[in-house]
């Protein structure tokens, strides 16, 4: 290689470095929607570790790989060395680096997600304190559905929203989902949650919000062409604005109720299971 | 079984068109492969158009394109188009390319064999191919449009209420003329590299692109029966109301939507690792040829690609987390697909193990072979997180799996292709192609490529819902814009950027450098004929003698390499056989 023609690579090289680097750190520089869940904390760790431990474990091997890169190029006088890599040493190493590669990485994202699936995000909660709501996926809208005073739903006085999610703060929220039309999937990024809304089944979702605010829902599964307007708000309250917010819905729900009106009258009984 | 000496088909259409010499079908399929490629890509510009500029009219050719709106494309336009450029890239452009023109063109030559197995089932897996393309094709031009479910075409959303065109019935229809394509070619491979490899070639003595060519064909041949059966279900819910996939709100009433979920990801899942098995193995020859060494734990290697064969069709759960798995299902599925990264990991360790210590020489298919070793790590560690439920509970259906899967299937897979052909070309049609301009095409496409999908998983993470016609619908999505802007003219570069390849490889077939058999120094059999090699490839059938790699012997006097076919080295260094005059260099 011609000592100018050395340094016209050094010269794009240094130049990549720099244009790559900066774009890198904008890119770096956006987040996820800010976390107001219980949980979700744990999906964002969950994440950042394994980025962290990844980002070393590739750093590796591109360092390897530039490295022979540059040290290894055929040039005259070089020549390669004969090795084939079966011998017994040469498995064993490989081995032990993979295998220690999956304990150190692999098993600990199994580890936290394993537990954090079945202690938290799908065991869902009981008890007295727990929000219920129902949730319809419909093209092009979801419909949320709360028991109302009486607790008991598709009665009188339902309290129906239509792209609008209430919740209080502090307390759990459990939904079921059905769908009325395709799939559809109720997308929470400030909670870090999706679940599907399937025809035919009824999928649940629970997660609890502390941080009172006015935040978007989303529709993550293709659903047609109004996919993208399948939008809705999401309110946290805190819990007095809640209870207010509920018993003022519910007394003209129950103003406008019509028996007759099946279309309107959604919901199912909160027990029914698939 | 196939021994004896066929005579050359001399008519232009059973010689070109008809033909049943798999390097004549082999350049067929590369030829489908690259026009869907150039569609596919095109489809791939518009979509990102939209997305960096929602709603203003596509420039130059939205006129045409989308006259209705005033160039602008429409909701069912958008949905269209990434519906199709999925369908194309996957089963059009990249199915063909390494699978359709590179399986058939090595396995025969590598093993040393005179032909496929079965040379008329080969010809008709082609040509039903192509029939499976013009119905894709064909189909934007039916009323109502293509198809607008996406590639997964779940339904209910793909059935005849919500979704009532011809478009998507002709969708499937074209889909499972593929897979019986797929299907025999696949038969054919798996037998002939049974039944006719030359003698002395044992299994551990075959080349990786054969290992990986021969595992994606056992995959294809366990699997694709299984999509098949969905497709005709879905059809026969279309065409006939027969329900299997249809159902009310209802819990338990009628069919089941889940269940076409199910047959698509058990295909589904191995279907990627069809689609790289091919691409691992030819990188793995390519990095030996390159750094003239041994593949590094040649078997090693050929096991982990065996495992990972046997792991892919226990894991198809994971693109099902979402959907309300049991909990313990879901683990299963979780711990099983994690424990492919530990066979990924030896690919990744003996690539490494290649070119170390090696003497390495920058050839433009080299650089793409290293691509590959790059962009498939960032696919298969992003990989990760799709795999842990958690994790993927909040990224499923983000742009995040956009960026994933476009690193390991599309990006790796392209890759795979472009080094395949840098490397074969001059086999294929005995002529040279421009290495600077191969250069310049190489950074031209794997610069602009990162700042296409890299953004994209950033994107994902912060929660941008893939298949979205509008991403600035939703206010915490603004702040994405300029990202979507960088990324959609990244993918303009990378578009232009492939007009180089085309160039080349045109400028190349009129009037390119005459190859010489072996113009890489190569040890494999292909590059014991001449380039190209006559009808039924060799005059004698070889016998092989040593693994596939066989470079920098110490006890190989003045040569870093001897080939398959060499008994022993020869005294003096020896130049390889002139190609003869009169070969027939460019017919497609
Ligand atoms: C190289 C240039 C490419 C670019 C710029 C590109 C870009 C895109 C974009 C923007 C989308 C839409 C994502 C969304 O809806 O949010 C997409 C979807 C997709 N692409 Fe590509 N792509 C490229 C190549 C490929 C290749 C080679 C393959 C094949 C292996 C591929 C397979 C897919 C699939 C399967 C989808 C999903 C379609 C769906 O959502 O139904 N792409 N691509
Ligand atoms: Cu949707
Ligand atoms: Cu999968």
């Amino acid at each position: 290689m011609s000592s100018e023609n050395r340094q016209s690579n050094v010269l794009a090289w240094s130049l990549l470095v720099v244009l790559g680097g900066g774009l890198l750190t904008v890119l770096l520089s956006y987040s996820p929607p800010v976390d107001i869940s219980v949980e979700g904390h744990r999906i964002d760790e969950a994440f950042g570790y394994t980025t962290r431990l990844i980002t070393i474990y590739f750093a590796i091997v591109l360092f390897v790989m530039g490295y022979c890169l540059v040290r290894f190029r055929a040039r005259p006088g070089h020549s390669a060395e004969y090795i084939e890599g079966n011998q017994p040493r040469h498995l064993l190493m490989t081995g032990a680096l993979a295998a220690s590669v999956f304990m150190l990485i692999d098993m600990r994202l199994i580890a936290t997600s394993a537990h954090d699936a079945s202690e938290i995000f799908w065991k869902f909660p009981t008890g007295k304190d727990v929000v219920k709501i129902q949730v319809l996926g419909q093209q092009f809208e979801w419909h949320f559905r709360y028991a109302g005073p009486d607790a008991k739903f598709n009665t009188a006085d339902d309290v129906e929203t239509t792209a609008l999610l209430h919740v209080p703060k502090g307390k759990p929220v459990l939904m079921q989902l059905r769908s009325k039309d395709v799939i559809h999937s109720l997308f929470l990024p400030n909670v870090r949650l999706k679940q599907d809304a399937i025809p035919g089944r009824q999928t649940q979702l629970w997660f609890q919000a502390k941080v009172p605010g006015d935040y978007e829902l989303a529709c993550a599964e293709l659903c047609g062409l109004g996919h993208y307007k399948m939008r809705g708000q999401f309110i946290v309250d805190e819990p007095a604005d809640f209870d207010a917010w509920i018993a003022a819905q519910s007394k003209d729900a129950e103003e406008e109720y019509d028996a007759d009106d099946k279309s309107a009258n959604w919901g199912w009984d909160w027990e029914a299971r698939n | 079984m196939h021994d004896a000496h066929h005579a050359e088909p001399t008519g232009f259409l059973s010689r070109v068109v008809f033909s049943r010499d798999h390097k004549v079908i082999a350049k067929q399929f590369l030829l489908l492969g690259l026009l869907f490629l150039g569609l596919g890509g095109i489809l791939a510009l518009l979509i990102r158009w939209q997305l960096a500029f929602p709603g203003k009219p596509v420039p130059i050719v939205g006129q045409y394109l989308f006259s209705a709106t005033a160039g602008a494309i429409s909701p069912e336009g958008y949905t269209m188009l990434f519906t199709m450029h999925g369908t194309i890239m996957i089963f059009f452009a990249i199915t063909p390319m390494l699978i359709g023109a590179f399986g058939n063109l090595c396995i025969p030559l590598m093993i040393g064999a005179r032909d496929m197995a079965f040379p008329l089932l080969n010809m008709l897996s082609f040509w039903v191919a192509a029939a499976s393309g013009v119905v894709l094709a064909g189909s934007f031009f039916v009323e109502g449009g293509a198809a607008m479910a996406g590639w997964t075409a779940y339904p209910p959303l793909s059935g005849a209420t919500a979704t009532p065109g011809l478009g998507q019935t002709l969708w499937a229809v074209s889909l499972f003329l593929g897979g019986v394509s797929t299907l025999m070619g696949a038969i054919n491979y798996v037998t002939t590299i049974l039944m006719l490899r030359a003698p002395g070639m044992g299994f551990f003595r075959m080349p990786l692109s054969v290992w990986g060519l021969g595992l994606a064909a056992v995959l294809n041949i366990l699997f694709v029966p299984v999509i098949a059966a969905a497709l005709l279900m879905l059809i026969l819910d279309r065409v006939a109301n027969t329900g299997f996939f249809v159902s009310g709100a209802q819990p338990g009433s009628a069919g089941d939507p889940l269940l076409f979920q199910h047959l698509f990801w058990i295909f589904g899942h191995p279907e990627v690792y069809i689609l790289i098995l091919p691409a691992w193995g030819i990188v793995s020859d390519l990095l030996a040829v390159f750094s003239r060494k041994p593949a590094f734990g040649f078997k090693a290697t050929a096991i982990a690609m065996s495992s990972i064969v046997v792991l892919s069709t226990v894991v198809y759960g994971h693109h099902m987390y979402t959907v309300g798995l049991s909990p313990g299902l879901g683990k299963a599925f979780m711990s099983l697909t994690m424990l492919i990264s530990i066979p990924s990991s030896v690919l990744f360790l003996n690539w490494l193990g290649t070119i170390w210590r090696g003497s390495i020489r920058l050839e433009p298919a080299m650089l793409f072979a290293l691509g590959v070793v790059f962009v498939f790590g960032m696919g298969g560690l992003t990989g990760l997180f799709l795999g842990a439920i958690t994790t993927d509970i909040y990224l499923h259906d983000t742009a995040f799996v956009v960026g994933h899967f476009h690193y390991t299937m599309a990006a790796s897979v392209l890759f795979g292709s472009l080094a395949a052909i840098y490397f074969w070309f001059p086999k294929m049609f005995g002529r040279m192609l421009c290495p600077e301009l191969a250069r310049l095409h190489f950074w031209f496409t794997f610069l602009p490529l990162n700042l296409v999908f890299f953004p994209m998983l950033i994107e994902g993470y912060g929660g941008m819902p893939r298949r979205l016609y509008e991403p600035t619908s939703y206010k915490y999505l603004v702040q994405f814009q300029p990202v979507n802007q960088l990324i959609t003219f990244a993918a303009m570069v990378l578009g232009l950027a492939q007009l180089i390849f085309v160039w080349n490889v045109v400028r190349s077939l009129w009037a390119g450098e005459r190859a010489p058999a072996n113009p890489w120094e190569a040890t494999t059999l292909e590059w014991l004929t001449p380039s190209p090699p006559p009808h039924e490839n060799f005059d004698v059938i070889p016998e092989v003698h040593r693994g596939p790699h066989e470079h920098s012997r110490p006890d190989v006097p003045d040569r870093d390499w001897i080939g398959q076919w060499e008994s022993q080295a020869p005294a003096a260094p020896q130049t390889p056989p002139a190609p003869p005059a009169d070969s027939e260099a460019v017919a497609v």
